[in-house]
C-alpha cells in the first residue's frame, strides 16, 4: 500500500450524510448530517468538504445514494483513499447498481 | 519479432490476465457483500421477511426501516423516534481502525475499548462522566419498544460486519486496477516497440 501511516492512523470516526433514519450519534463536532426535502445541495457539499478534507480524524463517509445522486460531480472526482466513501441505498430508494461508484469505474476498466 | 520481446509480452498478458482474474473475483465478493447488505435485515422475522420478499429484496434498510416505522407506531403519542430525541452528549459508540495489508488497507469497526470514549467533548470533561459503554438506545428512554432495539441491532450488524468488508474489498479493487492499468501500458509500449524493431529491420535489407 503507498499511503503512508499519518494518512489514515487518527482516521477513527465514521460520518454520515443521509436522511434521519441512517444518521449516527455526534461527537465534539457533529460527525453527521441530516438531509431532509429542505436541506439545499449547498449544505451538502459543504458537509462533504467538511468530512473529506477538512477533518483528519474521519476514517469512513457514509452517504445515502440518492442524496450522492445530489452532489454527483463531487463525490465521483473525489479520489482519496482517506475516509473511504461508501453509498448506502435508503428507505424510499433501493440500491441502483447502475449509479454504484464501484461497478461505473469497473465498466470504465473493462472499456465500456 | 525476437524470442525474448515475445517471451516478455506473454509473460506480460499472463500478468495481466491473473491481475483480471483477481479482480473479477473482488468484484463477485463485492457484488455478493452489496446485496447481503441490500437483504440483510431480511433475517428478522418470518412475517417480516415474507412481507420483504413480496416488496424489495433489495433494500438495505428495509427491515431496519421496518421495524423503526413499527416502534413510532407503538410509541406513545407525540414520540417519535428520531433526531428530536438525540442525546447532544453522545459521543461515538463505533470506532473504525484502518490497518495496511500485503494488498490493500483493511478497515475495521468495533466498539471502542473501556475508558477510550471519553475525549469527544472538552466541555463536558469536568461533569460526571457517564458510563462509558452506556447504550446510545437510551437516549430514547429506558423502556424503548422491542421492534427499535432490532433495528439497533440490526444497523449495528450492517456497520460492524458488512461495511468495513466491502471498503476493505473496493480498496483491494483500486489497488489490483492501477496495477491492470500499469500493465496494460507496459504491454502497449512492449508491442509499439516491436513494431518498430520490425519496421526497422524491413527497412535496413533496402537500405544496403
Amino acid at each position: 500500500m503507498a499511503a503512508p501511516a499519518s494518512a489514515y492512523k487518527d482516521r477513527q470516526f465514521l460520518a454520515v450524510i443521509g436522511d434521519e433514519h441512517v444518521t449516527s450519534p455526534p461527537d465534539s463536532q457533529k460527525n453527521f448530517l441530516v438531509v431532509d426535502s429542505k436541506t439545499d445541495n449547498a449544505a451538502i457539499e459543504e458537509a462533504f468538504d467538511r468530512f473529506t478534507t477538512e477533518r483528519k480524524d474521519i476514517g469512513i463517509l457514509l452517504i445515502n445514494q440518492h442524496i450522492a445522486e445530489r452532489i454527483r460531480h463531487r463525490v465521483d472526482t473525489y479520489t482519496a483513499a482517506f475516509p473511504a466513501l461508501l453509498e448506502i441505498p435508503s428507505k424510499d430508494h433501493p440500491y441502483d447498481p447502475e449509479k454504484d461508484s464501484v461497478l461505473r469505474r469497473v465498466r470504465r476498466l473493462f472499456g465500456e | 519479432m525476437s524470442e525474448s520481446s515475445m517471451a516478455s509480452a506473454i509473460s506480460l498478458s499472463d500478468e495481466i490476465d491473473g491481475l483480471l482474474a483477481r479482480y473479477l473475483h473482488l468484484l463477485d465478493v463485492y457484488t455478493q457483500l452489496k446485496q447481503d447488505l441490500s437483504t440483510l435485515q431480511a433475517s428478522v422475522g418470518r412475517s417480516q421477511r415474507r412481507r420483504c420478499m413480496a416488496t424489495s429484496r433489495t433494500n438495505l434498510v428495509v427491515q431496519v426501516h421496518q421495524h423503526l416505522a413499527r416502534a413510532n407506531f407503538s410509541a406513545e403519542r407525540g414520540i417519535r423516534y428520531g433526531q428530536d430525541l438525540y442525546d447532544e452528549r453522545m459521543q461515538a459508540s463505533r470506532l473504525c481502525s484502518i490497518t495496511p495489508t500485503a494488498s490493500a488497507v483493511d478497515f475495521a469497526v468495533c466498539q471502542p475499548p473501556q475508558g477510550a470514549q471519553t475525549e469527544a467533548n472538552p466541555a463536558d470533561r469536568d461533569a460526571p462522566l457517564p458510563n462509558p459503554q452506556k447504550d446510545p438506545i437510551r437516549m430514547f428512554g429506558i423502556l424503548t419498544p422491542q421492534s427499535l432495539r432490532v433495528a439497533q441491532s440490526e444497523a449495528i450488524k450492517a456497520v460492524e460486519d458488512i461495511i468495513p468488508k466491502i471498503l476493505s474489498t473496493d480498496a483491494e479493487m483500486k489497488e489490483v486496477e492501477i496495477k491492470i492499468r500499469r500493465g496494460r501500458k507496459h504491454k502497449a509500449k512492449a508491442e509499439a516497440a516491436e513494431v518498430k524493431q520490425a519496421m526497422e529491420e524491413q527497412r535496413a535489407p533496402l537500405m544496403t
